[in-house]
């Protein structure tokens, strides 16, 4: 309880509501303009977030995630042009509220259930993180090891049209992370000479290169949805809304749970837990028949699965260092770039650091309510800045930020390349989040696999001798085998059907 | 932008890039008291990424990829896989191209001159008429260069300005 009042007092600074303030404002800028997601929204922020304290830092991007999450669902309800992937799982079921005149019950309801499912991930993330950093603390190199592949696994797995190409895209994240020192032995590898790779591809370049450079390609081609500015003003916008918000508290609740528990699995993240929660809510209403037609049930469910599920990826990345998605991957990074090296031992260094991170995600989801009333009134004049100014200065904004954090133009040019094989990538149907997720995990992979071998002599039994690491194994290796097991299985049930 | 689209193609091109991280990792040689040196890990990585990009290379569906399942596009916007007219692959070139030239121009020019006028090119290309690419390129080099230069400290090349510099600090 001491900790939490040392945080709360912490975030109790003027100058750090001030940032989180702005960092609202800003997250619901950017999240509400499709195409811009709210990863994207944390990687432009992280060049300004370097220079400040690790406090109003972590705050900052804290509440823009939850702010830029929820601002998706204003293009989405307006325009159905969701603003961020996640909220495309219940853009059409908003729209076609819309489409019957209740767009101010459609955001209302969005808006209300997106504070209440962060609040959920919020305090599950406090409540938990904690107690699961004191069973990490038993963790040896070789749990750490079955930890780090069971995230890799895990971004494989969402990767939904070919897990194939999510392996390779992993594959591509981890071999990035091998240019440098290498963590075990120091020796450099991958260098070629130049000193500029000495200390490996900048991350913070190598994101904004692979989540903003694309967006502005595909604008630069025409390809990216170019929104129509309608004058839909929100009008009564809570009217009805505390009734539904009463009608819909089980879908409300078990949204909630679905996006935090989602959350928690590495490689999961928002977008998978507002899709399982539609389908959940889908399934389960008795209203089901009307869903596609303007019904707010999907609504609520998706959109509190939305925003916990961030909470929920929260728990994994600070107690274990594990994202669990791309945006966590980039918290991450913050984290480390602050001095706050995700793990269990943060909870026993900066106790009270690491909790007001976690409050200032709660308070950030307090704020959403009024914010997002004001973001909904003010979002037709966010869309009405012409693309042909936004997008160059998006790109001034990206290139500058990469240069900044690195102080050399080799970090313009890591930007540069990284954006144009992720522009391919993304064309051929690579996903990009496991290449992150490989970014981030490869270092702590190599050097507990490394550490592990060296320990063991190289007896792989060792692997799975103790406990903890023997549970994590069966894991991983009954998520490999399971597909496996059950494409074979589809392959021998389809041609015993040919036959 | 059709040919950019090519699954096999991709394939191949890991198969390569697992090839050379594979041959590269072979070169390296750690220190003699450790068994398991810096070129360990990366061969893995080579080989999974070959293999793997052979699989990709060899698979059934590896020409061109299902068109992207977008949010329904706003009715003046081109259908996603049509072939994108001369203006928007020239915009698309300068798109791709500005970062390089930024780089390369920014310590020779300087900040406050390369960024306004890469800016308003870019808009300009984006379709906007020049007062208002020039106004957007300006401007937005002020906003540039009052958040990183002023506010956060961060050295910003003064290039051909250098002799100005304590003029144009203006905070």
């Amino acid at each position: 309880m001491d900790v939490i009042v040392q945080a709360a007092a912490l975030l109790a600074d003027p100058y750090v509501i001030l940032v989180m303030v702005a960092a609202s404002i800003y997250g619901l800028a950017v999240g509400s303009v499709p195409g811009l997601t709210a990863t994207m929204a944390v990687a432009l922020i992280i060049p300004i977030t370097f220079f400040m304290d690790p406090i109003p830092a972590l705050a900052a991007v804290m509440s823009l995630s939850a702010m830029a999450i929820f601002a998706g669902d204003l293009p989405g309800a307006l325009l159905r042009i969701p603003g961020t992937p996640a909220s495309a799982a219940y853009a059409d079921e908003a729209y076609a509220m819309t489409r019957k005149g209740q767009a101010g019950l459609a955001l209302g309801v969005g808006l209300v259930c997106s504070s209440i499912g962060g609040l959920v991930g919020a305090v599950v993330l406090i409540a938990a993180a904690p107690w699961l950093a004191r069973i990490a603390l038993q963790f040896s190199s070789y749990e750490k090891f079955w930890l780090a592949c069971l995230g890799l696994l895990a971004a494989i797995a969402v990767s939904q049209r070919s897990w194939m190409k999510g392996f390779l895209s992993l594959l591509l994240g981890l071999t990035i992370a091998q240019i440098g020192l290498d963590p075990v032995s120091g020796l450099m590898r991958f260098t070629f000479g130049f000193s500029d790779l000495a200390g490996g591809l900048g991350f913070i370049p190598v994101l904004i290169g692979f989540f903003a450079v694309p967006e502005l390609l595909r604008y630069a081609l025409g390809r990216g949805p170019t929104p129509t500015v309608k004058s839909q003003p929100a009008r009564r916008l809570f009217s009805g809304v505390g009734r539904e918000l009463v009608r819909q508290r089980g879908g409300i609740a078990r949204g909630s749970v679905i996006g935090t528990v989602i959350g928690s699995i590495p490689g999961a993240g928002a977008d998978i837990a507002a899709y399982v929660s539609y389908a959940v809510a889908r399934r389960l209403s008795p209203r089901r028949d009307r869903f596609g037609t303007g019904v707010p049930d999907g609504i609520a469910s998706a959109s509190a699965a939305n925003n916990s599920s961030i909470g929920g990826a929260l728990v994994p990345a600070t107690v274990f260092g594990i994202p669990g998605d791309s945006l966590t991957a980039i918290i991450i990074g913050v984290l480390f770039l602050k001095g706050l090296n995700p793990g269990p031992t943060v909870f026993l260094v900066n106790p009270e650091l690491i909790t007001a991170v976690f409050l200032a995600f709660l308070l950030a989801n307090v704020m959403i309510v009024p914010f997002g009333f004001a973001a909904i009134a003010g979002f037709q004049y966010v869309l009405r800045v012409p693309r042909s100014v936004l997008m160059p200065v998006i790109l001034g904004f990206c290139m500058v930020g990469a240069f900044a954090v690195e102080n050399t133009v080799f970090a313009i040019l890591t930007m540069a390349a990284m954006g144009l094989v992720a522009f391919v990538l993304e064309e051929n149907d690579y996903p990009l989040a496991p290449a992150i997720l490989g970014l981030v995990i490869g270092p702590m992979l190599e050097e507990n696999l490394l550490l592990s071998l060296t320990r063991a002599r190289g007896n792989l039994f060792a692997f799975v001798e103790r406990p903890v690491s023997m549970g994590l194994a069966i894991v991983v290796i009954g998520l490999c085998l399971v597909p496996l097991a059950l494409f074979l299985a589809r392959r021998l049930r389809h041609s015993d059907g040919r036959s | 932008m059709r040919w950019l689209r090519h699954t096999r193609a991709t394939g191949i091109g890991f198969i390569l890039l697992g090839l050379v991280v594979l041959a590269l990792s072979l070169g390296l040689e750690g220190p003699r008291h450790m068994a398991y040196g810096p070129g360990l890990f990366p061969s893995a990585l080579g080989i999974l990424m070959a293999l793997a990009g052979l699989v990709v290379a060899l698979s059934r569906n590896s020409g061109a990829p299902e068109a992207s399942v977008d949010p329904e596009p706003a009715a003046d916007a081109p259908p996603s896989d049509s072939q994108p007219s001369r203006d928007r692959i020239a915009a698309f070139a300068v798109f791709a191209i500005a970062p390089f030239v930024f780089a390369f121009v920014l310590p020779i020019l300087g900040f406050l001159i390369a960024t306004p006028v890469l800016i308003a090119i870019l808009a300009m290309v984006s379709g906007a008429r020049w007062p208002t690419a020039v106004a957007t390129g300006v401007v937005s080099t002020v906003l540039l260069q009052t958040i990183f230069q002023q506010v956060m400290r961060v050295p910003l090349p003064w290039g051909l300005l250098e002799r100005y510099a304590g003029v144009l600090t203006w905070m």
